[in-house]
């Protein structure tokens, strides 16, 4: 087994097979990253390696995995306990990649923890997945009990005077704990309120200590990076993009489902080629490509690919890579309800636009939707996406439910304005 | 500080800013109207409310900009920005709107409509139109107690509370619930709250979510009442408050802005506790009684005519008191004589106060003020818990030990302000608290180190940290020396002992000597404890003494119950002695009770008066409440029967002022007291106006009697004019904090610089105070020896005399360590007879695992009890419940 | 204004496993959550007494563990019935008929979303997208996450759930 794969993320997950044990994945040539880098490279070369191979968040903000990771400062100029924070957090709607790899291989998770927490000379790993996870809070237990048991985890593993714990944190359910600083906050024992940055966590973590976050499929990807290389890892993506990317489509298509496609894929490919098209019946009316967070694409500009620049260049973000479809029997205006729903809810209450705007924008567009719906509504509504929008607000959460609501009243404005003028919906 | 600071273009106008301010601060500083929620210049800035967004300009070159929060942006040289920037100006109206639509729109029936935050910054950025339509989020109240009422509707979610309750000031009943806007601020279960700084949420809330209760049975606008800036009674810290009332009667009190005392708040003791003007004990007339104890009503003249009898005669004796001003003192001193003016204290607290003098004058140790002690960076507590004696320095000192340490913030590049992360960066490495008391303190939660010596070893303690400082070879146990040796400005907390007072004071001396800044903050009993001792009068004990030897004297008393400064034995027997008893007094008290001659004086809102606090800081109230049959004061009812008896002439003391000169001629170290406030005496037409501009209703308040525009009242040794007109001053003499546009607490930002510090008696010197001898260590004390406790509520005279205050005293509790209390079969709960001397009282027993073997606490101060005579052996007797103790 | 009886204090056994998951990280608080999530998988949910008990435990006031209880969407404070049904109406699930689903559920047992049964056996829940878009609508009843959901899948859990 040591050709590089092409589809490394997912190359150990075999849809009705077991998840592999840790003989299983060692047999699949796992944890030889470990073996070969403990010890024996640089904590600073991995941190080198990792951002030469361009490797991007994946957890929806996308940014540069080596650029944080160098932003921590060394131990030896913060002495201290340092942390590496799992962001296993899933709950963007629409979104259910990292469950396939929580599940799916749980030791690749292992593997890639021990490597990024060896490269930011973190000694305590915490692994914070929400409550709901319960298969994937069962495996990543049992999986840290076996790489415990053959000396990959604790004291000095494998010899090489490095000590790394993992502990599974389950959360208690709140939408924001996937935002990084309110992630923290919650695993401290606080309410999942996000914090004021700088401090950015590098400099002022987990209890003011220096700690990385990263995501669940970025973590995966490392011990690939690592054990094939940066410039391997470059040559995976297709379209201008780097590696590899678990996409994911949901909605009224024929086979919806998770693909690890090469970064840079399009949409339509996608879509038609690996989701089986849309079901009988129903045409594609747009997509959100990447979560709940992200703005609208038409069904006329699928030909796109799922790069953050080519997503950008469309108005719209990749956010998680999970695509999710708004078919033609889908009243939009009630679909952007759902959303704006979910947003204002699960809004933390801390800054007053989020708490107190986002249900403002729910009670309008449910008030449209069922018919009662003012026309002055969507100057309010267009004037919220602003207002609402990104720096106006403490987080990304309220900016994220505007991106499809602004996109939404531009592509579906006709609808909006029929609904008002019908006091009616003519969906339902 | 001039030479570093920085200039910022807000809207093409320079203006200065401070380095390490944050663009919000530097804004408001320069007097720019910036609306903000969630910031309090005390509780620093997170960045929730967005109500602060101002327009950033990256360069000369930047005409786009980027909206940022000003309570986040660190001031940088040569920044530019915008607050006039339409896009920004629409999105602080857009914030209005966004917490308003949970806002019920309430003001007229609003206990705060007229003095809102949220009604300021409402009207600030012009918002005026309502477009929400849909319903509101609605809760229900809790019962927070006699104090506060809670109005949860009116929320805007800017965590102020939260912030000031729970992290500013420590308590652990309050909280925020829930999540998106479904969000609550109150406790988990309906109570009492527990903090005695509760009382602060009426000021940090921005609207009217949290209701001062007791005014709310009484209320009326903020702008109809007449405010007067005045001192609280209720301590010896001399927190600065304003006095408001309207119609004659007395309405409440708020927070009075003092950078060095006070700061922003206040504790329930003196916001709460000044209702006893209002009390039933409160004595109104003057009364003569016979032998068999009938009362006849005097007016002031008959009871003035009264009073001189006994000053006619070559035989009276005075006895003053540390709750009456100076002024009084000085007069009833001057008119008996100082050979016969005794200062009508307790033995142990003339001791205290004694020795307090020794150190402030005569060694000019250099005194910590609360802001000193919140800004130490190290702190030793000794011999007593300032939370309950003096409630606002317990504050200060808890932000001290709350805050990160210097090094803690510049390794993460934290700004001070910045107040979630430099919190967490406090968990970590916490400033120094090391507690040395014989019980458990209220501060133990934010301590480093907490230590439980007995008295005797506490003196051992203190000792040793002096011969560890001057020698540092020697054993250092506690590592408290090394503690203090790394910090450059340490505070030294000491009281109950006045042996511990100088050795607290040699630890400051041996800290100076060797280059740290340290400094010595002294727990005095009472408001004028510190101006009483000036006077150098001996102790009741001494009065008692000359009356059991005299020959028949006739007495007068100065506002004192001397029944809390004696054993009643002694104090009756002596008294069976005695020719006449005269009493002064604003409130009824077992004294009064027993008096041939109870005169009803005025209390501190009735008078001018002057004040001295803990740190030889005397500070000046003012006549504040204008009722149609005020009492006069103490001074001037003495005046006027020193008069009739001959003993002054006819235009001695005239005004207050003469009164003072007096007073300074006859006590050099009073003679500061000149200066306070003296330009404005002298009847000019622009004194600060009590009455607010918006005053209305002058002629309707009478208009059932009459419609005539009511004559002005007279109060010409007052600095302060009677009406609406005048000018304002720009100083803690300002009677309404306001500025246009600005109707809250929060235009105290208008005057950042607005705090009238009083006056320091013993000025700071930069010599190395002088060392003190120490006393020979006491002998051991037979038993158990007995600490007072003083308590928050039910401890201080006046205040327990309001109603809200009386409600909040907690049954009176003997606290034993439990191993004292098993050897004798006592459990927690149990009644017992605890006798000291010859006085007998009961109390509850209370177990405090912390405390010192062999030593009690008992409290002290209870309504209608004679305090026993603490520090002394106990002995403990099981109670029979029913009878009397 | 509690209606809701006092639970059964904690046993010894959940004051040790609290103790013990205090002993996986540097705060007591931090364990606040875990605790929470043991004590009300015995109990169901966390009534004010156990709440209480939990805080003291913890070292933490009651009103800040209360704070947290009432934060997070997965801790309830107040009775729930034997089976927590916890309807995903995240916008693919709602896309594929969930709110037909939860009138199924109204019409079958009587119960709109924050409701519990009258006989004691259901509480319905909405739930934020619970990963499971693949295969929408999802839902959770007590851990065990179901995909696909129709009619048929709540009937047959409806028929198979004895009164408690």
């Amino acid at each position: 087994m040591n050709t590089a794969p092409d589809r490394p993320l997912t190359r150990n997950i075999h849809r009705g097979a077991p998840h592999f044990d840790i003989a299983a994945y060692e047999r699949a040539d796992g944890y030889r990253a470990v073996r070969d880098t403990l010890g024996k490279t640089d904590p600073a070369a991995i941190v080198h390696m990792v951002t030469e191979s361009g490797l991007t968040g994946c957890g929806g903000g996308g940014f540069p995995t080596g650029l944080k990771w160098q932003l921590m400062p060394s131990a030896a100029q913060r002495p201290g306990p340092r942390y590496f924070v799992v962001n296993a957090d899933e709950m963007e709607p629409g979104t259910f990649k990292d469950r396939l790899l929580l599940e799916g291989d749980p030791h690749q998770m292992i593997e890639g923890i021990i490597l990024s927490a060896y490269a930011v000379e973190a000694n305590m790993s915490y692994i914070f997945i929400r409550g709901e996870y319960v298969t994937a809070i069962e495996r990543l237990s049992t999986a840290i009990a076996e790489a415990t048991a053959a000396g990959l985890l604790g004291e000095n593993i494998l010899g090489s005077g490095y000590n790394l714990s993992i502990q599974v944190h389950a959360g208690a359910g709140r939408y924001i704990c996937g935002e990084e600083t309110a992630l923290l906050n919650s695993l401290e024992g606080h309410r999942a309120i996000p914090r004021a940055k700088p401090p950015f966590p590098q400099i002022s973590g987990l209890w003011g200590c220096p700690t990385i976050v990263n995501n669940v499929e970025t973590i995966c990807n490392i011990p690939h990076i690592v054990r094939y290389g940066a410039a391997w890892y470059r040559s995976l993506g297709i379209n201008g993009g780097v590696g590899t990317k678990i996409y994911g489509v949901s909605g009224r298509v024929n086979h919806p489902g998770a693909f690890e496609l090469p970064m840079g894929t399009t949409l339509h490919d996608m879509i038609e080629h690996h989701a089986g098209g849309m079901k009988t019946g129903y045409e594609l009316r747009a997509v959100l490509p990447g979560g709940a967070s992200t703005a609208f694409l038409p069904g006329d500009q699928l030909d796109v690919s799922m790069t953050a620049q080519a997503m950008a260049a469309h108005g719209t973000r990749l956010g998680t890579g999970t695509a999710i479809v708004l078919d033609d029997h889908t009243c939009p205006v009630g679909f952007i309800a759902n959303l704006q729903q979910f947003f204002a809810r699960e809004s933390c209450g801390w800054c007053a636009p989020c708490r107190d705007g986002l249900p403002w924008v729910e009670r309008i567009l449910k008030s449209i939707e069922a018919g009662t719906g003012m026309i002055d509504d969507l100057d309010t509504l267009a004037e919220m996406t602003g207002n609402l929008g990104p720096g106006r607000t403490f987080c990304a959460l309220a900016p994220g439910a505007m991106a499809s609501l602004q996109s939404g009243l531009r592509y579906f404005s006709a609808e909006f304005t029929r609904h008002i003028e019908t006091r009616a919906c003519a969906w339902t | 500080m001039d030479l570093n600071h920085l200039h910022l273009d807000v809207d093409r106008t320079i203006i200065t800013a401070q380095p390490g301010q944050n663009v919000l601060e530097a804004c408001l500083s320069a007097k720019l109207d910036l609306p903000y929620f969630c910031w309090h210049p005390a509780l620093g800035a997170v960045g929730a409310c967005r109500q602060c967004a101002v327009k950033l300009f990256n360069g000369p070159e930047d005409h786009t900009g980027t909206i940022v929060m000003a309570c986040m942006t660190p001031v940088t040289p040569g920044m530019r920005l915008s607050i006039t920037d339409p896009a920004t100006a629409q999105f602080r109206d857009r914030v209005i709107e966004f917490v308003l639509t949970n806002h019920p729109h309430d003001c007229p029936v609003c206990e705060v409509g007229g003095e809102c935050h949220l009604q300021d910054m409402t009207a600030l950025v012009k918002h005026t139109e309502r477009r929400y339509r849909f319903t509101k989020r609605t809760h229900l109240n809790q019962d927070l107690g006699p104090f506060i009422r809670h109005e949860m509707n009116r929320c805007i979610g800017c965590y102020r509370c939260v912030r000031f309750y729970r992290d500013y000031a420590g308590g652990d009943d309050f909280g925020v619930f829930g999540a998106n806007r479904n969000i609550y601020f109150g406790r988990a279960t309906p109570s009492t709250l527990d903090s005695e700084f509760a009382g602060n949420l009426v000021e940090v809330c921005p609207t009217g979510v949290f209701v001062d209760k007791p005014f709310a049975t009484r209320f009326r606008r903020k702008w109809d009442m007449r405010a007067t800036p005045s001192i609280c009674p209720h301590c010896a810290v001399g927190c600065n408050i304003t006095v408001q009332e309207r119609e004659g009667e007395f309405r409440r009190v708020v927070n009075r802005y003092n950078a060095a005392l006070n700061g922003y708040f206040l504790c329930d003791r003196g916001r709460f506790g000044v209702d006893f003007i209002r009390s039933p004990a409160r004595r109104r007339t003057s009364a003569q009684r016979d032998a068999q104890g009938t009362e006849t009503p005097l007016d002031i003249a008959a009871a003035t005519a009264a009073l001189a009898e006994p000053l006619q005669t070559n035989n009276v004796i005075g006895i003053g008191s540390p709750r009456a001003s100076l002024e009084a003192n000085a007069a009833l001193r001057l008119l008996v004589g100082p050979a016969h003016f005794y200062a009508g204290v307790s033995d142990h607290d003339a001791d205290i106060i004694a020795t307090a003098i020794t150190i402030l004058r005569d060694a000019a140790v250099p005194i910590a003020t609360p802001a000193d002690a919140a800004q130490a960076d190290a702190v030793l507590i000794l011999g007593e818990d300032p939370s309950d004696i003096a409630p606002i320095l317990a504050l200060s000192l808890r932000q001290s030990a709350q805050r990160a340490t210097s090094e803690a913030l510049a390794i993460r590049q934290i700004p001070v302000w910045n107040d979630s992360a430099a919190r967490r960066s406090a968990a970590g490495s916490p400033t120094p608290l090391i507690i040395a008391t014989p019980m458990s303190t209220r501060l133990d939660d934010c301590a480093t180190a907490c230590l439980r010596p007995a008295p005797t070893a506490l003196l051992t303690l203190a000792a040793t940290i002096k011969a560890q400082l001057e020698h540092p070879s020697a054993a250092d146990p506690t590592a408290i020396a090394a503690i203090l040796c790394c910090a450059s400005a340490p505070v030294i907390v000491v009281g109950g002992d006045s042996a511990l007072m100088r050795a607290a004071a040699n630890i400051v001396t041996t800290l100076r000597r060797i280059g740290i800044a340290a400094r010595l903050s002294i727990l005095l009993p009472e408001a004028n404890s510190l101006g009483l001792g000036l006077f150098g009068a001996p102790p009741l004990s001494a009065a008692l003494a000359a009356i059991q030897t005299g020959s028949a004297p006739h007495v007068i008393v100065l506002e004192n119950d001397l029944h809390r400064r004696s054993e009643t034995g002694p104090l009756e027997h002596a008294f069976s002695h005695i020719a006449s008893l005269s009493v002064l007094d604003c409130i009824e008290t077992p004294t009064t009770a027993t008096a041939d001659l109870a005169i009803a004086v005025g209390s501190f809102a009735d008078a001018n008066g002057t004040i001295v606090n803990q740190e030889g800081r005397a500070q000046r109230s003012f006549k504040a409440i204008f009722g149609a049959d005020d009492p006069a004061p103490s001074w001037h009812i003495l005046r006027n029967a020193g008069i009739a008896a001959g003993r002054l002439e006819a235009t001695a003391w005239a005004g207050h002022r003469d009164l003072i000169e007096a007073m300074a001629a006859n006590l050099p170290d009073l003679a500061a007291c000149r200066i306070l406030w003296p330009h404005t005496y002298e009847g000019d037409m622009q004194r600060p106006p009590t009455l607010p501009h918006r005053y209305s209703g002058r002629t309707a308040v009478n208009a059932a009697s009459h419609v005539r525009e009511p004559q002005p009242f007279a109060n010409p040794d007052s600095p302060l004019g009677p009406t609406m007109e005048g000018t304002m001053p720009r100083t803690g003499l300002m009677p309404h904090v306001w500025s246009p546009g600005w109707n809250s607490v929060q235009a105290n930002l208008k005057f950042p610089s607005a705090a009238e510090p009083g006056v320091m008696l013993f000025p700071a010197s930069t010599r190395i105070p002088a060392e003190l001898p120490l006393p020979h260590p006491p002998s051991p004390t037979p038993g158990i020896l007995a600490l007072p406790i003083r308590r928050v509520f039910g401890s201080e005279e006046l205040s327990n005399l309001a109603p809200a205050v009386a409600s909040r005293v907690g049954s009176p509790i003997l606290r034993l360590n439990p191993a004292d209390a098993a050897t004798r079969g006592l459990s927690a709960g149990t009644m017992v007879d605890c006798t000291i001397g010859t006085t007998t009282v009961r109390r509850s027993i209370a177990l405090d695992p912390t405390m010192a073997a062999g030593v009690a606490g008992l409290t002290i101060g209870v309504q209608g009890e004679a305090n026993p005579p603490l520090p002394g052996s106990l002995t403990i007797t099981a109670s029979h419940p029913g009878e009397p103790s | 204004m509690s209606i809701v009886e006092a639970q059964p204090a904690l046993d010894p056994t959940e004051r040790a496993e609290i103790r013990n998951l205090i002993g996986h990280y540097p705060t007591a608080r931090a364990a606040a959550i875990d605790a929470l999530k043991l004590v009300q998988q015995r109990r169901r949910y966390i009534g004010d007494n156990l709440l209480a008990e939990i805080a003291h435990l913890l070292g933490l006031p009651a009103a800040e563990l209360d704070g947290l209880a009432t934060f997070y969407n997965l801790i309830y404070r107040k009775p729930v019935g034997q089976t927590v049904i916890l309807l995903c109406d995240s916008i693919t699930c709602w896309i594929t008929g969930r709110d037909h689903l939860a009138q199924h559920i109204e019409r079958r047992i009587g119960i709109k979303p924050g409701e519990t049964s009258a006989d004691g056996r259901f509480t319905l829940l909405p739930i934020v997208c619970l990963g499971h878009c693949d295969h929408a609508p999802a839902m959770m009843a007590n851990d065990v996450l179901h995909g696909n959901v129709d009619p048929a899948t709540l009937d047959a859990m409806f028929d198979a759930t004895p009164l408690p």
